[in-house]
């Protein structure tokens, strides 16, 4: 049981952080874990990167764009199931919430890489630069997967 | 005492008679639900690199796990595929001889039919990727009541793209639909099907 001065305390200290966090670019802010591209098929010129964008500013962010040497062009998209049908759609963006977890995977927020300009092969890895609303980039090295090895299913 | 067993009756009779009731709807919603399957489907005719393909010639006597997608499809149909590979390797090797899955293209536009053959095999070796014209496609789709609605992105650099519904049919050796697999299926779940349709087909 915490005193409420303790308590008290620990909310004004809480409290400094947006303040403190609000003077960090994005891409400091913002952790990419385990990114992954699936590796690309058989005369096929798209492929799709997943990750999770981990969050540790107390405030909103925003992923506006992507680039990469790998790709004519890097759109974000989402996929909604509307009407028995899986759509997918190109978002302008997609928003991190304050101290938490956004999940790109499978059947849901993705980095569509279209126009590939070379195979992606199991085993090897890509730059993909990650930009935010504040204008910040992040550099990321991608590996890619063969999803038969390597996906799961949840 | 006599009023008492009077209402004890009654009130056995009313009970026997909600259960009947309640048994005859539930029979009836089962009934309805095996026709609802059994309806829809069908023999179809689709060109596969090495020829046509019908449901009742080259695949009959086999279980088809089959998928209605496109090879652009960036996610959802890899997704799908990969699930009924992992499915597919699950199966005895008996089992999988036994077993002939097909993935049907949608957008005969962007697939041709080498594309798909490759595009299939990645996923599973021996897995047919099959496609026709427009119509023939679109029909055959149709009577799968599989849906799919061609929709430009105009702010995409993909052009355009195809929503769909994404359901793997499980097709008995008789050419019958035996069960169906939906969006979000487990690989698991998807092994038991086909296991249940090698049974009893």
């Amino acid at each position: 049981m915490k005193s409420t001065l303790e308590n008290f305390a620990f909310v004004m200290i809480l409290s400094l952080f947006p303040i403190y966090a609000s003077g960090q670019s994005t891409a400091d802010m913002v952790d990419v874990v385990e990114p992954y591209a699936r590796a690309s098929l058989p005369g096929i010129s798209i492929s799709v990167a997943f990750m999770a964008l981990k969050n540790n500013s107390g405030e909103r962010r925003t992923l506006v764009a992507a680039e990469s040497p790998v790709a004519d062009t890097v759109e974000i998209h989402n996929h909604v199931m509307s009407n028995g049908m899986m759509k997918m759609r190109k978002v302008a963006g997609i928003d991190l919430n304050a101290d938490d977890t956004r999940l790109l995977r499978p059947g849901g927020f993705h980095v569509m890489l279209i126009g590939l300009k070379q195979i992606l092969k199991h085993g090897e890895s890509f730059p993909l630069e990650l930009i935010y609303r504040d204008g910040s980039r992040d550099r990321v090295k991608v590996p890619v997967v063969d999803m038969n090895r390597s996906e799961r299913f949840e | 005492m006599k009023n008492n067993r009077f209402i004890f009756i009654g009130i056995i009779a009313v009970v026997a008679l909600s259960v009947g009731i309640l048994a005859s709807l539930l029979a009836n919603r089962q009934v309805d639900k095996r026709q609802g399957i059994t309806s829809i489907g069908g023999d179809f005719t689709l060109q596969s690199s090495h020829g046509p393909v019908t449901l009742s010639k080259e695949l009959r006597g086999k279980v088809v796990p089959l998928y209605f997608g496109f090879a652009s499809c960036p996610d959802v149909c890899p997704t799908s595929l990969n699930i009924l590979a992992t499915a597919l390797r699950q199966l005895s090797e008996e089992e999988q001889r036994q077993t002939q899955p097909v993935f049907v293209s949608v957008d005969p536009e962007r697939d041709d039919i080498e594309k798909l053959n490759l595009y299939a095999d990645t996923f599973y070796p021996g897995m047919l990727g099959l496609t026709a014209d427009l119509e023939t496609i679109k029909e055959v789709a149709w009577r799968y009541r599989a849906i799919y609605k061609k929709v430009p992105l105009e702010d995409s650099a993909m052009g355009y793209t195809i929503d769909h519904s994404s359901i793997i049919y499980v097709i008995g050796r008789d050419g019958v639909i035996q069960s169906l697999a939906q969006h979000g299926t487990t690989p698991a779940e998807v092994t038991a099907k086909i296991k249940a349709a090698l049974s009893n087909t």
